[in-house]
């Protein structure tokens, strides 16, 4: 069974647009009021580049080489981006949760 | 396993996509963030899990490299996020937002040498080429505005609109020269020359801007990350590192058109106007006929008051004075009097910073009034209290047309019966000029230091 769908590169630039428009969409109703978190939040998850990293890491190149080390920078300050970004963003929006 | 991978990163995405739904909403804001945090580890798992059926046996040892540097970037990051306070907010969001920067250029730049030497396209490599520059771009530039808004910036070198768009060429130049080197050699001196002066260009571009800007930059550097992970998103191939750049950029753009409209300025303004606005402090800034007023006379004007509100700007961060606010609310709450906030899209140095502040010292966001909500409830105000705003409240803004900041939506105090303004001195504000509204026979000013005012406030409210 192959589940795998092969892409054109005019398919990608549909997920490209729909992207955009999801992103649009959903991001301008946001109230003044969450902008810091949203801001910090979306921060953490363009973090996600770390797995670009990983698919680095697990290549067939791998070795101890230059590519590898700086692969290894990358995915380790990515995480940092991304842990802290959400640990920040917790610890504002647990404010936002006032318990009557 | 291939379908598990798949379905991993389709749950990511969806739980992006839901997350960030829920990220629009106060109440459910809290799950929407766990959510996101949920759908980011199953977009982990679910590559890594792709990644391995394309290799025939596990390698475990690089599989332990990575969870170890996953787990240890956790670790840094939770040690980092919480030493820093609250009030720092903005510093903290810029440092991960240059981390993030780091890293996407570093990956970028690992991609490039995996290329040299192999059949590749064009395109992957122009992809690849601009996220080391817009990478590198972002993390010096939001290390300048981390610094910055730390206050411990010394370089302040002057640059000006030349600077900026000669380095801009000449990194384009160098993108190009690494696109079309004819010999690797020659390629990858461009390339490291476009690692040097990327770096360079990300200084000289947030160096300039400063103060009241802030909350511009930051935003601006916001979007850059955004694009830089749809950038290399597309590269991957990878539809959820798509989804989410578009929500980092939508997100950095949409408050960046928000603060610029909210300062009637303009992002050309902004980067390439230099330093003008603040450098005209000085000349226009005295004033006559100032009526000063004293804590104990303002708690007792307070209580024979319905409706009260209160406009803080960057001086109440500086002041820590959001807690006291929250004791004063209590106390008048207490007394059937009404104190809502009113906030100025660019009060503080980010966007929504004063709200965070707010919501730091429990105050609900029922209480927290918009630009257009608070222009309504002033008019029905007795008093209004100024707390370390100042260009945000500038009447110049909407009757001086000599004005540098005429033009700009500002909250207008003037409506309220009257209005007491909370200062330590009479310094202007990051727009270096004049504030009209000061002079006004409503208005009374309260030399003190934000917090020790409010909480003179608070004893005689208690007192009486």
């Amino acid at each position: 069974m192959n589940f795998s769908l092969s892409l054109t590169p005019l398919d990608g630039v549909y997920i490209v647009l729909l992207c955009i428009i999801v992103g649009i969409a959903i991001i301008k109703n946001v109230p003044a009021v969450l902008h810091t978190p949203l801001m910090s939040g979306s921060n953490a998850i363009s973090g996600i580049i770390i797995i670009g990293g990983a698919i680095q890491l697990l290549g067939p190149k791998f070795g101890f080489n230059l590519s590898t080390v700086v692969s290894a920078i990358g995915v380790l300050v990515g995480t940092i981006n991304v842990s802290g970004g959400f640990f920040v963003t917790h610890r504002m929006l647990k404010m936002f949760q006032i318990k009557k | 396993m291939i379908l598990g991978g798949n379905l991993g990163v389709l749950f990511g995405a969806f739980s992006f996509v839901v997350g960030m739904l829920l990220m629009g909403n106060p109440k459910k804001a809290f799950k929407g963030n766990l959510l996101l945090v949920i759908g980011m580890i199953a977009a982990i798992i679910g590559t890594v899990m792709i990644q391995l059926v394309e290799l025939n046996n596990i390698p475990w040892a690089r599989l332990g490299v990575l969870l170890g540097l996953l787990m240890i970037g956790t670790l840094i990051g939770k040690k980092v996020s919480f030493s820093f306070q609250l009030t720092k907010m903005p510093e903290l969001v810029s440092l991960f937002n240059g981390f993030g920067g780091l890293a996407a250029g570093l990956i970028a730049l690992v991609g490039i040498l995996q290329i040299n030497g192999n059949e590749f396209s064009i395109a992957s490599l122009s992809l690849l080429v601009s996220s080391v520059f817009l990478g590198l771009f972002t993390f010096s530039g939001s290390l300048v505005a981390f610094y910055k808004l730390g206050g411990r910036y010394k370089w302040n070198f002057k640059t000006n609109q030349w600077v900026n768009a000669s380095i801009l060429i000449l990194n384009i130049g160098l993108i190009f020269a690494v696109l079309f080197a004819n010999s690797p050699l020659i390629g990858l001196m461009a390339l490291f020359l476009l690692v040097v002066t990327s770096l360079l260009h990300g200084i000289a571009f947030s160096n300039g801007i400063g103060g009241g800007d802030m909350p511009i930059l930051i935003s601006v550097l916001n979007g850059l990350t955004g694009l830089l992970t749809t950038v290399s998103g597309i590269y991957f191939g990878s539809t959820v590192m798509i989804l989410s750049g578009v929500f980092v950029g939508a997100t950095g753009v949409i408050l960046t058109v928000q603060m610029c409209a909210a300062m009637n300025t303009s992002l050309v303004k902004v980067f390439f106007g230099g330093a003008t606005v603040g450098s005209q402090a000085g000349a226009n800034n005295d004033y006559s006929e100032l009526i000063e007023t004293t804590a104990p006379k303002v708690a007792g004007d307070l209580m024979l008051l319905q409706k009260v509100a209160i406009v803080p700007g960057f001086g109440l961060a500086v002041a820590k004075a959001q807690k006291v606010c929250r004791e004063l609310k209590d106390e008048l709450a207490g007394m059937g009097i009404e104190l809502k906030f009113v906030i100025h899209p660019v009060a503080g140095r980010m966007p929504g910073h004063m709200n965070v502040l707010l919501a730091e010292a429990g105050i609900e966001y029922d209480d927290i009034l918009d630009l257009a909500e608070g222009n309504d409830y002033l008019e029905e105000a007795d008093l209004c209290f100024v707390i370390g705003a100042n260009d945000v409240v500038n009447i110049s803004a909407e009757n001086d047309h000599e004005s540098v900041i005429y033009g700009m939506p500002i909250v207008q105090t003037y409506k309220a019966k009257r209005v007491v303004v909370l200062k330590r001195s009479l310094s202007p504000g990051y727009a270096g000029i004049k504030n009209p509204l000061f002079e006004n026979e409503q208005t009374s000013m309260l030399f003190l230091d934000a917090k020790s005012a409010l909480e003179l406030i608070v004893k005689n409210l208690k007192l009486k």
